[in-house]
């Protein structure tokens, strides 16, 4: 079985993969082995979901974000309430892998490094309103295609279109003043050099999937299946902890290291999850309806996003 | 398939259909559909090496290439550089290679802050290389500086590369950025050293023609109009980026628009300067490009069959000790650097190359630098470097591949210099870093 | 086609300028801008590429060519232009079958907007098979189509 992700093997995200792919490696002794091609450098980011649709590899590890023009549906992953196993538990997952087979061809073996959400890091202080919205007129925010009419409608932000490797370099001479990155992750990119403040609330949750190509899946043996889902399933919560974890340790440090931490007041956060939230579904479902498949809608909602 | 048959079957495809002459990009797509044919599943797999293609080219972070080939052929075209250099020919009177100086100085200021090789290079050499043939300069000695010095765009800060493999590696940008400077500097001065042996030893490589004399009112006038408003266009494009007005693509882009400005306040900006100046940068951006479609799809070919991976793991199961294990490193890189880019081969090794040097107890700023040299040495290592081929892009015709390599050779020199300098002595890269806290 | 891609390369820089002028006016610019110079940065060398085989403005090595005597040089030149156009064909066959089903999946590129993907894809069939027409004229007329030998003409 051949595998890739999206992301280069030195990414927390990455290293969390490889360790599934050890974990399951191990419990298919014999039956299987999942060999692991790399990263980026093998087949590139963003084409990778493509190259797992077509059978040139037979398993990847990527955003859900990436593929969201073929499964609409991946929208509400990122705007959702619920964590992996939770979804896994309410059949969220099950539904989602349905949607995935008949929509893209491929299989959902899991949604791992759940639980992680979304931040908005920034070099300077922002202002705040008297309702206590953050007021970022004038800032200059790193956009991100899959963002950007979120944080244009929302915050009326100036957005910055700039590959990630460039964005050390215009954080620190100020071409760039606020990124949204995820939560963990941030002091390895060496950004906490210039970054000052994190403001609150965390919004969106990561969507990281583990995809096989289907006819692949149904070519494996039964025993190989049950090993690849369970190991997977085990993944999920696995994952979700030691990110925890991981976060629990990341916020000390950056504490340690100097980085404020500035929330928005109760009703003005509310009111931001919400319109990042509004967005994405609307996103969903003016996409879905272009597809076709809306009698799945209003469930996905319901059970990715029940808060 | 092992993967030494796979490696040798795609290095040896690839180098043999180049070397029978068949244009790079096409050598580069041939092998790449034989082996996607072989290792990827037949059909699906030339799908995905055209899929690849399209990602790489439409995110590659290329877009300050043709900006700044296109603000070196206004320079050129318009007739600008020409006054340029007429006039620094003048003030700097009688030094022997003076527009070799000219190309070193002039290109260390400006590569620095730009941190695009490749643009540096494309900038330059549409800039000097016809102006410096035109004046009798041997093709080595125009050729020669201008890669060297697009290599320094690396090294000098702030580099985008330098941030690409302090990220894989997982080690502090600023330490690396900051332990660039002095080597960076360093290797300017050899360069400075190098061409001064040169027109020494080889007095014909630089013609020794004596300028007219020029009266000190006479000076002080080219000075005014014809060298500040030119100095003054390059200075602004570095001043925006440095205070972070904007990122270097949109410095090249405003840099080629306010050429166009100068120019017409010159009244030189005629419509034929412009379409020859498009015509120029969209050669050398067309032809850049494609190869880059070839050897990035090929990079991946070469890391999805294993035989990258393979290659290293090899040449790392050697039992030798630390500086034998950092020779084999740069060794590794060097060879791939014949026939990857950068970005690839940084993609490639970084990950496995840090935590060993870790392991071996390198430090990792230093480690980090000797690996940045030497993957800049494959900018301008036969058979594939992109500089080679930029250069090749602006040079006059008649200069053949053989005249560009050859023309790079000692500057490659310099850089392995360097790089012994720094195992010996590694204060040069750690000193500096080791300041700033 | 050449044409397109020098306005395009112009329409670039005019685009990138304006983003920076309005950005640091204080006006929101356009997100599209951005995704516009990345599309043009695959169309320029695709609509190029053609004309470029024109110009024989492609690099190669030559190293072999240059020590061969005019004859086994004109019949190696014979050669490498069939594989050109080998090469060619078949990625443009190729490039045409991504197209085609990137337009029945209706596959989009997402970026500022979700581009069919079939539209960009399509520069690259398109211009292989340009090229292919391009090196199979050189070859039907016995021309020399790699460009000077060591400073030999021009
Ligand atoms: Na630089
Ligand atoms: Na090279």
């Amino acid at each position: 079985i051949s595998a890739t992700h999206v992301f280069p093997a030195s990414l927390i995200y990455s290293r969390s993969f490889l360790e599934f792919v050890k974990k399951a490696n191990d419990a298919g002794r014999g039956e299987f082995t999942i060999q692991v091609r790399g990263g980026p450098e093998a087949i590139g980011m963003m084409e990778q979901p493509g190259a797992v649709r077509s059978g040139v590899v037979d398993m990847v590890y990527s955003p859900c974000a990436f593929y969201a023009a073929v499964v609409p549906e991946c929208d509400a992953v990122s705007a959702s309430t619920v964590d992996g196993p939770t979804a896994r538990k309410n059949g969220g997952i099950d539904l989602l892998n349905q949607i995935h087979q008949k929509r893209m061809g491929v299989v959902l073996l899991g949604w791992v490094d759940s639980g992680i959400r979304f931040t908005l890091w920034s070099t300077k202080e922002p202002k705040f309103d008297s309702g206590g919205h953050i007021d970022i007129k004038g800032f200059k925010v790193r956009g991100n295609p899959i963002y950007n009419a979120f944080l244009t409608n929302y915050l009326g932000a100036q957005v910055i279109n700039i590959n990630s490797s460039e964005l050390y370099t215009a954080l620190e001479r100020g071409t760039v003043d606020i990124t949204a990155w995820t939560q963990i992750g941030l002091m390895d990119l060496n950004w906490d050099r210039y970054i000052k403040y994190r403001i609150l609330p965390d919004f969106f949750e990561t969507d990281l999937m583990i995809i096989m190509n289907q006819k692949k899946w149904t070519s494996l043996s039964p025993k190989t299946r049950e090993i690849l889902q369970r190991t997977a399933i085990e993944h999920e919560s696995a994952s979700l902890q030691s990110l925890q974890e991981l976060w629990k340790k990341e916020q000390a440090e950056l504490a340690q290291r100097g980085i404020k931490t500035l929330a928005q007041s109760p009703d003005a956060s509310r009111r931001f999850v919400a319109g990042a939230r509004a967005a994405s579904l609307a996103r969903m479902k003016e996409r879905t309806e272009k597809a076709g498949g809306m009698e799945n809608y209003e469930r996905i909602v319901q059970l990715f996003t029940p808060g | 398939m092992q993967w030494y048959w796979a490696a040798l079957l795609l290095f040896g495809l690839g180098v043999g259909l180049m070397m029978l002459g068949i244009p790079v990009a096409i050598a580069f797509f041939a092998t790449n559909i034989v082996a996607a044919a072989l290792f990827m599943g037949g059909g699906p797999g030339i799908v995905q090496v055209i899929n690849n293609g399209f990602g790489a080219m439409t995110s590659f972070a290329l877009v300050p290439i043709p900006m700044f080939l296109l603000m070196g052929e206004l320079f050129y075209h318009t007739g600008l550089a020409t006054k340029c250099f007429n006039a620094a020919d003048k003030l700097l009177g009688n030094v022997r290679g003076r527009l070799a100086y000219v190309t070193l100085i002039g290109g260390t200021a400006f590569a620095g802050p730009a941190g695009s090789s490749m643009g540096a290079c494309a900038l330059l050499g549409s800039l000097m290389v016809p102006e410096m043939m035109r004046r009798g300069y041997s093709k080595y000695l125009s050729i020669g500086p201008i890669m060297g010095v697009g290599g320094l765009a690396v090294i000098i800060p702030p580099s985008a590369l330098t941030v690409l493999l302090a990220t894989l590696g997982r080690t502090d940008v600023a330490d690396l950025l900051i332990a660039g400077v002095v080597p960076g500097f360093l290797l300017a001065s050899m360069y400075g050293v190098l061409i001064w042996a040169w027109t020494v030893i080889l007095p014909e490589a630089a013609p020794a023609y004596a300028p007219e004399p020029v009266s000190r009112r006479e000076k002080i006038r080219l000075f005014f109009v014809d060298v500040i408003p030119m100095v003054a266009i390059i200075v602004f494009s570095v001043i925006i980026m440095i205070v972070g007005w904007c990122t270097p693509t949109e410095a090249a882009a405003l840099g080629a628009l306010s050429v166009i400005v100068l120019a017409a306040c010159y009244g030189e900006m005629t419509w034929k300067a412009l379409v020859k100046s498009l015509n120029g940068a969209l050669r050398v951006t067309v032809m850049a490009f494609l190869i880059i479609f070839g050897s990035a799809t090929f990079a991946q070919v070469l890391a999805f069959t294993g035989a990258s991976s393979g290659l290293m793991n090899w040449a790392l199961g050697f039992d030798v000790t630390p500086l034998g294990m950092l020779f084999v490193m740069i060794g590794v890189i060097l060879f791939l650097g014949c026939f990857m880019d950068q970005l690839s081969m940084m993609l490639l090794t970084a990950p496995i190359f840090f935590p060993l040097a870790k392991t071996l107890g390198f430090d990792l700023t230093w480690f980090g630098l000797i690996m940045l040299l030497a993957l800049e040495i494959g900018y301008t290592t036969p058979p594939f470097g992109l500089l080679l081929f930029v250069m090749k892009g602006v040079a006059p015709p008649g200069t053949t591949m053989k005249d560009i390599y050859l023309a790079g050779m000692p500057f490659i020199a310099c850089v392995l210099l360097l790089i012994g300098l720094i195992i010996i002595f590694p204060p040069l890269a750690t000193w500096l870093p080791a300041m700033s806290h | 086609m050449a044409i397109a891609a020098g306005f395009l390369m112009a329409a670039m820089m005019v685009v990138i300028c304006l983003d920076v002028v309005l950005r640091n006016l204080g006006y929101q610019s356009s997100a599209h801008f951005f995704t516009f110079t990345e599309y043009a940065l695959l169309a320029v060398p695709c609509l190029g590429a053609p004309w470029l085989v024109r110009e024989k403005g492609h690099i190669y090595v030559e190293i072999l060519l240059m020590t061969l005597k005019p004859r086994p040089r004109k019949l190696l030149t014979c050669v490498i232009g069939g594989v050109c156009i080998a090469v060619c064909a078949i990625l443009a066959w190729y490039g045409l079958d991504v197209t085609i089903s990137d337009f029945l999946q209706n596959e989009k590129d997402v970026r500022s907007l979700d581009m069919p993907r079939w539209m960009v894809v399509g520069f690259i069939p398109l211009s292989f098979a340009m090229m292919g027409i391009e090196f199979l004229r050189f070859v039907v007329r016995r021309e020399d189509f790699l460009g000077s030998l060591g400073g030999q003409s021009e």
